[in-house]
């Protein structure tokens, strides 16, 4: 496979100084359209690729050069790919995961982050970063009170930059909020559509689960908790349009699963859903083989599939092709279709990470709610 | 001879984000009193100090609001009955429309077809001429559809005698006698476009100056068209939304064409100039002012038109107009 890119390594018997000058003249990973050289430098007993592709080997080794410090590996990846990946390098018998020291791209995520890389036609929206000009909504903190849970619960509430309250706004309500706005860069996203009118201004609500595997698993509290205590105290504090039509339920993975849920079990509240690379575990016969915290997600989706139910009007799916879910999100789609929603699903080449979800922001956003473009020129 | 609507003074302008420009055309007009302004463009913004102040400050010789949206809004309020009817005739015209996107959505790619084939062993210049001549075609057939369309909902709403109605044109009218020239705001052009037709005001006193920015300078064109290359969704085919108020007939205003426009695209841009050969497609940018005085327009000297070629020329190497 080293002959399909056009990178030469070293000779095998360099010098550590040729080396150096090898790596100082490349950024790393070095990428060649689908192809993607990884190199690691350090000494090592072994040294292997970690990533989250579904279907790959979750653990690819690299090729040591000679005798050599240096590792290798290319690899083939679609066009518009993007991978998240650690080094898995192990000494004394012991593996650590590391970011690829050579690669200064790092996805910050809940859990440390990961190093990126991108094959061609793959690259950050420009409408997913700051942009000088463009003016800043308002965040604020609100505390709802949540009889059902027992506690109180901090809310984010996005604002757009020429909030009035003499106007009426649709609602947008996140589920993992905060996670959103750190790894995501929501408020920047929702920023950014909102100043181009490609989205409507609107108000957005980012909730926070307690413990959230219990909670986003079809817990009948939580549809109770955000159709009766959060919906309510929103509706309440901000000028929003009172009509289903005008809400939209969104999250990915349990957060996805928590939309949907509330959306079935309270029907008629929220007209549009946003489903991110949704854990919508199934079975047809038998028993799910993923781990135990599915055992209440595959009892709703089980559920929710002999009995829909009266669904939203438009509900729009992502996920990424590298996803172990990619099964349960395809079935989803021609599920809810034949059922009478206006779906709009889109796929990219990407896992299950939070820059994902972020840059199928527009997609979704835009379709659900799209804004004065078209007509407005200001 | 030309129409008496031509000889109206009316002064086009681009985006106004620091109101340059439209400082220089009120400079233009030389004006003693103040100007009525027309912001319904805003929506539910139109009263908004905050946007307002930096127009009212940009001009000298004094301002005020006729608040058209905010009177549209009494008016409905009032007048249920008037509101139900154009909410039917836009439904009837949503309907028309997105027959004539199925249509557009074909003979368009018919065209963009035609012209990337590459291999072919005979001349196709009469096929694509042929296949953009059905573009305009199907531009004009719904062009004239939407118009029959208002025409027929003009005689079963009878709004210039609708009471209410009635009453706010007679305030309008009262305003608009101390006024020295009427501006009318960019913002949603189509209903700039309705609140201008319900209230009248252009037909009160037709040797008022219009001077009008992007969505209002659309609202005034002979045919208003929609246009954005790279729209989130969709395919971003610039479209015929209907007839404007019809100030003039020369030109087809692209306000902000720099952003919403790939106008480095010059297949795309010659596409769009073909398209709608009927007019000039102008750019206007911040700087833009396009002055008819006594009938002969005066063009800023940096204003751009679209050519057929896909290159952006000069308006005034046409603008024999």
């Amino acid at each position: 496979m080293i002959q399909n890119i056009s990178i030469s390594l070293p000779d095998p018997r360099s010098t550590p100084g040729e080396i150096e000058v090898f790596l100082s003249e490349r950024t790393f990973p070095v990428v060649e359209g689908s192809l993607v050289m990884f190199v690691y430098r350090g000494q090592a007993e072994l040294v292997s690729l970690r990533h989250w592709i579904y279907g790959l080997p979750a653990s690819i080794p690299l090729t040591r050069l000679g005798r050599t410090d240096l590792w290798f590996r290319v690899m083939e990846f679609p066009e518009g790919s993007r991978i998240e990946y650690k080094f898995g390098v192990t000494r004394s018998g012991f593996e650590e995961w590391i970011h690829d020291p050579l690669n200064l791209h790092i996805a910050p995520d809940p859990f440390g982050g990961n190093s990126v890389v991108r094959t061609a036609g793959c690259k950050t929206p420009a409408w997913a970063l700051p942009r000088a000009e463009t003016p800043h909504g308002k965040l604020e903190q609100m505390i709802v009170d949540s009889a059902v849970f027992g506690d109180q619960r901090p809310i984010m509430v996005y604002l757009p930059a020429r909030f009035r309250t003499y106007r009426r706004y649709r609602l947008l309500v996140v589920h993992d909020g905060g996670d959103y706005l750190r790894y995501s860069s929501m408020a920047t996203v929702l920023d950014n559509l909102i100043h181009a009118l490609e989205i409507p201004q609107m108000v957005v609500a980012f909730s926070n689960p307690g413990e959230r595997l219990n909670e986003y698993a079809d817990d009948p509290r939580h549809a109770v908790h955000v159709v009766d205590e959060l919906l309510p105290a929103l509706e309440s504090r901000y000028p929003l349009i009172q009509e289903a039509s005008g809400r939209c339920l969104m999250g990915a993975s349990f957060g996805a699963v928590a939309s949907l849920s509330t959306a079935w079990r309270r029907p008629g509240i929220f007209d549009n859903l946003l489903l991110q690379s949704g854990s919508f575990a199934f079975t047809d016969v038998g028993d799910h083989s993923r781990s135990p915290v599915f055992d209440r997600v595959v009892a709703f989706m089980n559920q929710f599939r002999r009995l829909p139910g009266e669904l939203p009007s438009r509900i729009f799916v992502s996920c990424g092709v590298y996803e172990s879910l990619i099964y349960e999100n395809r079935s989803l789609v021609p599920f809810l279709q034949a059922r009478g929603v206006d779906v709009r699903y889109v796929e990219a080449f990407d896992g299950h990470n939070w820059e994902n979800w972020r840059d199928r922001l527009r997609d979704g956003l835009s379709w659900l709610f799209p804004g004065p473009l078209w007509a407005t020129y200001m | 001879m030309k129409p008496d609507v031509d000889q109206r003074r009316l002064l086009l302008l681009g985006p106004q984000p620091e109101y340059s420009s439209l400082r220089r055309a009120l400079e233009r007009l030389k004006m003693t009193a103040p100007v009525a302004l027309v912001t319904a463009g805003w929506e539910e913004d139109e009263p908004d100090p905050r946007l307002l102040a930096p127009l009212l400050d940009s001009v000298p010789s004094g301002s005020f609001n006729l608040n058209l949206f905010q009177r549209s809004e009494e008016l409905f309020a009032a007048d249920p009955e008037l509101i139900q009817m154009l909410r039917d005739r836009q439904d009837e015209l949503r309907l028309l429309r997105d027959v004539y996107r199925v249509r557009l959505e074909h003979a368009l790619e018919a065209v963009r077809r035609i012209e990337v084939d590459h291999e072919q062993r005979i001349d196709l210049t009469a096929e694509r001429e042929s296949a953009i001549e059905m573009v305009r075609l199907l531009d004009r057939q719904y062009f004239l559809r939407t118009c029959q369309v208002c025409d027929a909902w003009d005689e079963r709403l009878q709004t210039p005698s609708r009471q209410e109605v009635v009453r706010h044109r007679g305030e309008l009218r009262t305003l608009l006698d101390g006024s020295a020239a009427i501006v009318i705001s960019g913002g949603h052009a189509a209903i700039i476009l309705n609140r201008l037709r319900i209230f009248g005001i252009l037909e009160m006193n037709e040797k008022l100056p219009v001077v009008a920015w992007s969505g209002g300078a659309m609202a005034l064109s002979e045919q208003i068209v929609f246009f954005h290359d790279s729209p989130p969704q969709g395919r971003g085919d610039a479209e015929v939304l209907r007839a404007g108020m019809g100030l003039f007939h020369e030109f087809l205003p692209l306000p902000d064409a720099r952003s919403r426009l790939r106008l480095d695209d010059a297949p795309r841009v010659g596409m769009f100039s073909r398209r709608f050969d009927a007019w000039q497609c102008v750019v206007m940018d911040e700087q833009t002012i396009m002055d008819r005085r006594q009938g002969e327009w005066w063009v800023s000297h940096d204003t751009r038109r679209l050519d057929h070629d896909g290159s952006l020329v000069p308006v005034t190497e046409m603008a024999a107009v």
